[in-house]
């Protein structure tokens, strides 16, 4: 029993990084139909930022240049990336999107090498917490509450303000949107803002309990994620958020029961049965293509 | 006379929107056919369930008597069934020859096997002869190694129309055959749709914001406002039709 | 009269390929005769005939197709282990598999090297078939993301223990039997790219083609567009798994590692540089991407230059380099190096004859 609340923590904690990694994804594919495939190395890269300032500011200024320079970082992939290909087939948008994860990977490995850095340890967040029989760090506790905290701003976001109401007409109509006059460019710099600043935070949480970060850490937690996106129904924020924890505690489960081999597999296999029996996710919604 | 197309209570929701409500339409060999009501009515919807590319909420669909609900696009198309688009949908980026080419395919019964080592070449050279012949009637021969993409608009139109031909059609569906154009071309389609009509022995389901050569060409006139058939009838008789007058005409200047 | 030009223009073509592929030949005699002076260029060569057919088969695809698959190393994994396991030499297998040892079908199991590509190109063409039923009816999107998933599938499966008897876990796979001379290598590939050309020049090509058009019209001219792009899919995985086999004989030896995800990304640095769609295009760039990478080594190498050393050169230069490069093409040359045309020689011809003759309208 003990046992499994252990690892039910652990899979929430893990749940809830993911959770913040796929609202990126089903933020962006929701306005420009784009996988993100860079998504997954802004966060990576927000590792190494947060190794390079820890190591000369301290760790709550740290923090804050953390998340801001990743969301400059997402902006400027936009801007650079993305932009000048608004008029371009998807397929090129994507291959861009590659073309920059790629380039992140590589320029990663040449600037800090391949091999795994150091993570700092914030102080406090890997304090050892012990609940009756149960013992977990801190910073397990506290991921799935500000993943939960952030996820009820960002709703509120969406829903309540101004720039959340552009955000959902463009992902509504497009061109229509721009016709009433809503200013595409901002509203889509601030999705990308919105989603790079949230993977910043989910790599804070996440790399302090990994306690390293490489070039490619970013890769396979970016695949995982979009996959959550999916099964959550791509578009849908409580969908990323629930499937953010659905993968997350479904692989912590199959590492316990000693088939780690098997828990990067394991995501592709969800993606592929709820492809197969529901294509729009838990609460996507079905679109019907213009003919 | 033999029927061709009849819709039974055809209706289709999308969402909790009746795009179209319990609609009857009948088509007859070797008649034209028009389709008219307002922007949005659900016209090319009714199209889009004809070629199989929506799927009925409700109602029956059958084509020379046999019902073609749920059926694949492609198996409608070799059916019989062929269309245009109000949009124009050519491969832009392929020849002329090759948009042409391509619709000759679904008579000719090869696989990858033969095609890739060439053991259709019979085939594969009656189809290119076909495709030389039809382009070559209707004059678009000429424009055979062009890029699709980079014709002008009306030559567009056109080369659909013979694309839709090279899949030797029985029904015809034209999809605002006439948009885009000025009234000089517009009556030089009017009696091109005619001729092949008759050249190629089709009957014809058109959907046509022009006036007169709605009233011109078809032998019958169905009217649909927000997805209900409002009337039906002869140009004369839908002309005069008080309902018809208020949904559409109406709002036009009588042009 | 038409027709003739037509005919006569094709003879050209064929009869300037068949001199290319014969002073290939010639070139690839002399070096095969001299080894040991030229192992290098030797090397560079075969990997970038193996790295053109593995390009050329994502290209039909991704280029003639218009869908984004990116499961080439899962493919090439699929095919690579097929052909090793098949072709290991008997004797060496206790060696191989010294740690785990091996399943008693396969001890003995050995099928000659081309037997082996093809069973590797089917067994990768029938894990398409099946990644294909579920995703292909859906939008294209998830295509891109499901393969790569099932790329990393395959990854995961092979290096576990559960397969150690089969695929050697972790430990990986040696003494698959190379290549005897480049001109097997040229040869296998060579096969492979004139089929892979008549598929896409067939009428089974012309209708992969109106499907990256427009899938709509194309089902509306009687194209089947599930099986259509299934077909697509699987020829494409087919040769992908061949590509994967002839990598095996290249490297010799194989492991999971192999077959990461960076792997896909090279394959796809080639055909967005060459152009996709364009299969002269995959041809020039898998060589133009290879032989760049070896040329380019200098840059991973610290550079002293009068005692001092200049900063930017160190390891991952080049690489950053060929990132940088792919953005810029995807940005700015978004038909790829050669502006998404084939590189013809009746094209060259007749920018000649045109100045002749003046002959109106013919850019086919």
């Amino acid at each position: 029993m003990n046992l499994f609340l252990q690892h039910a923590l652990t899979g929430i904690s893990v749940g809830g990084c993911y959770a913040l990694i796929a609202i990126g994804y089903t933020l962006v594919y929701g306005i420009l139909r784009l996988i993100n495939f860079a998504h997954g190395d802004i966060f990576m890269v927000a590792g190494y930022f947060m190794i390079f300032s820890f190591a000369v500011m301290p760790f709550p200024i740290a923090i804050i240049v953390t998340l801001i320079a990743t969301t400059v970082l997402g902006i400027m992939i936009e801007k650079f990336a993305y932009a000048p290909l608004r008029q371009a087939p998807r397929m090129s948008v994507m291959i861009s999107a590659i073309g920059v994860s790629y380039l992140l990977q590589n320029l990663a490995t040449y600037l800090f090498t391949a091999l795994p850095k150091a993570y700092p340890a914030i102080p406090g967040l890997k304090k050892v917490i012990v609940i009756g029989n149960i013992s977990t760090s801190l910073v397990t506790l506290l991921t799935p509450i500000v993943t939960i905290v952030l996820v009820a701003l960002l709703l509120f976001l969406v829903n309540k303000t101004k720039i959340g109401l552009s955000m959902r007409a463009v992902s509504r109509d497009y061109e229509a949107a721009s016709l009433m006059g809503i200013k595409l460019n901002q509203t889509i710099s601030f999705t990308f803002a919105i989603g790079s600043l949230l993977a910043a935070v989910g790599s804070i949480l996440y790399f302090t309990d990994r306690m390293t970060v490489f070039p490619f850490s970013g890769s396979l937690p970016g695949l995982k994620c979009f996959v959550a996106a999916v099964f959550g129904g791509i578009g849908s924020i409580p969908g990323a958020l629930v499937g953010g924890f659905f993968i997350g505690i479904c692989e912590t489960i199959i590492k316990a029961i000693g088939l780690s081999t098997f828990s990067d597999a394991f995501t592709f296999i969800v993606l592929i049965i709820m492809l197969l029996i529901r294509p729009t996710g838990l609460f996507g919604e079905k679109n019907i293509d213009k003919v | 006379m033999e029927n061709v197309l009849r819709l039974t209570d055809m209706s289709i929701a999308f969402g909790g929107l009746m795009a179209l409500d319990g609609l009857n339409l009948e088509v007859n060999k070797g008649e034209i056919v028009a389709i008219i009501g307002p922007n949005g009515a659900g016209k090319t919807t009714a199209f889009n369930c004809i070629t199989g590319i929506y799927t009925p909420t409700s109602g029956n669909i059958e084509y020379l008597g046999e019902s073609i609900i749920n059926k694949e696009p492609s198996d409608i198309t070799k059916k019989g069934i062929a269309r245009t688009f109000q949009n124009i949908r050519l491969f832009k980026e392929l020849s002329v020859f090759e948009n042409v080419l391509i619709a000759m395919h679904l008579r000719y019964n090869d696989n990858i096997f033969t095609s890739t080592f060439r053991l259709n070449k019979k085939m594969e050279d009656e189809m290119r002869e076909e495709t030389k012949k039809l382009l070559d009637s209707q004059d678009l021969y000429k424009y055979r190694n062009d890029v699709a993409g980079s014709l002008p608009y009306g030559i567009q139109r056109r080369l659909e129309i013979a694309r839709a031909l090279a899949t030797s059609p029985t029904l015809l569906l034209l999809d605002e055959p006439a948009a885009g154009m000025n009234p000089q071309e517009t009556m030089e389609l009017t009696s091109y749709i005619k001729k092949i009509r008759d050249e190629f022995g089709l009957t014809v389901l058109l959907i046509e914001h022009h006036m007169d050569l709605v009233m011109d060409i078809s032998e019958r006139i169905y009217v649909i406002d927000f997805g209900k058939l409002i009337a039906k009838g002869t140009a004369e008789e839908v002309q005069n039709n008080p309902k018809v007058i208020e949904a559409y005409l109406g709002v036009q200047d009588d042009a | 009269m038409n027709k003739l030009n037509f005919k006569e223009k094709t003879n050209i073509n064929l009869l300037m390929y068949l001199a290319i592929i014969v002073v290939s030949v010639t070139i690839l005699i002399f070096l095969d005769m001299n080894k040991f002076q030229y192992n290098y260029v030797i090397s560079i060569i075969e990997k970038s005939l193996v790295y053109a057919v593995v390009a050329l088969s994502m290209n039909i695809v991704t280029g003639f197709t218009g869908l984004f698959s990116l499961g080439q190393a899962g493919f090439m994994a699929l095919g690579a282990y097929t052909t090793a396991i098949l072709t290991i030499p008997i004797a060496s297998r206790p060696n191989v598999y010294y740690m785990n040892g091996i399943l008693p079908a396969l001890e003995n199991a050995i099928v000659p090297i081309p037997v082996a590509l093809i069973l590797g190109g089917v067994v990768a063409g029938v894990f398409a078939a099946l990644i294909g039923i579920p995703i292909l009816r859906l939008k294209s999107d998830y295509l891109a993301i499901a393969t790569l998933g099932f790329s990393e599938i395959i990854r995961a499966v092979i290096a576990s223990p559960m397969m150690d008897k089969i695929t050697n876990g972790s430990y990986g796979l040696k003494s698959i039997p190379g290549f005897k001379s480049s001109l097997e290598c040229f040869a296998y590939s060579l096969i492979c790219i004139v089929i892979m050309i008549l598929i896409i020049n067939s009428s089974t090509g012309r209708d992969f083609k109106a499907v990256r058009e427009d899938e709509i019209a194309a089902r509306a001219v009687g194209i089947n567009l599930f099986k259509t792009k299934e077909l697509s899919f699987v020829v494409s995985s087919f040769f992908t798994g061949i590509g994967g086999g002839l990598l095996a004989m290249f490297m010799r030896s194989i492991d999971s590692k192999t077959f990461q995800i960076t792997l896909t990304y090279d394959i796809l640095l080639i055909v967005v540089l060459g152009g996709i769609g364009s299969i002269t295009g995959s041809i020039v760039g898998a060589f133009f991407v290879t032989a760049g990478k070896e040329l380019l080594r200098f840059f991973d190498e610290p550079l002293i230059i009068g005692g001092v050393q200049i900063p930017l050169f160190k390891p991952g230069f080049r690489m950053v380099i060929f990132s940088i490069l792919l953005m810029i093409v995807v940005l700015f040359f978004r038909k790829g190096l050669l502006g998404g045309k084939e590189l013809s020689f009746n094209k060259l011809m007749k920018v000649r004859r045109k100045k002749n003759l003046d002959e109106p309208g013919g850019n086919a």
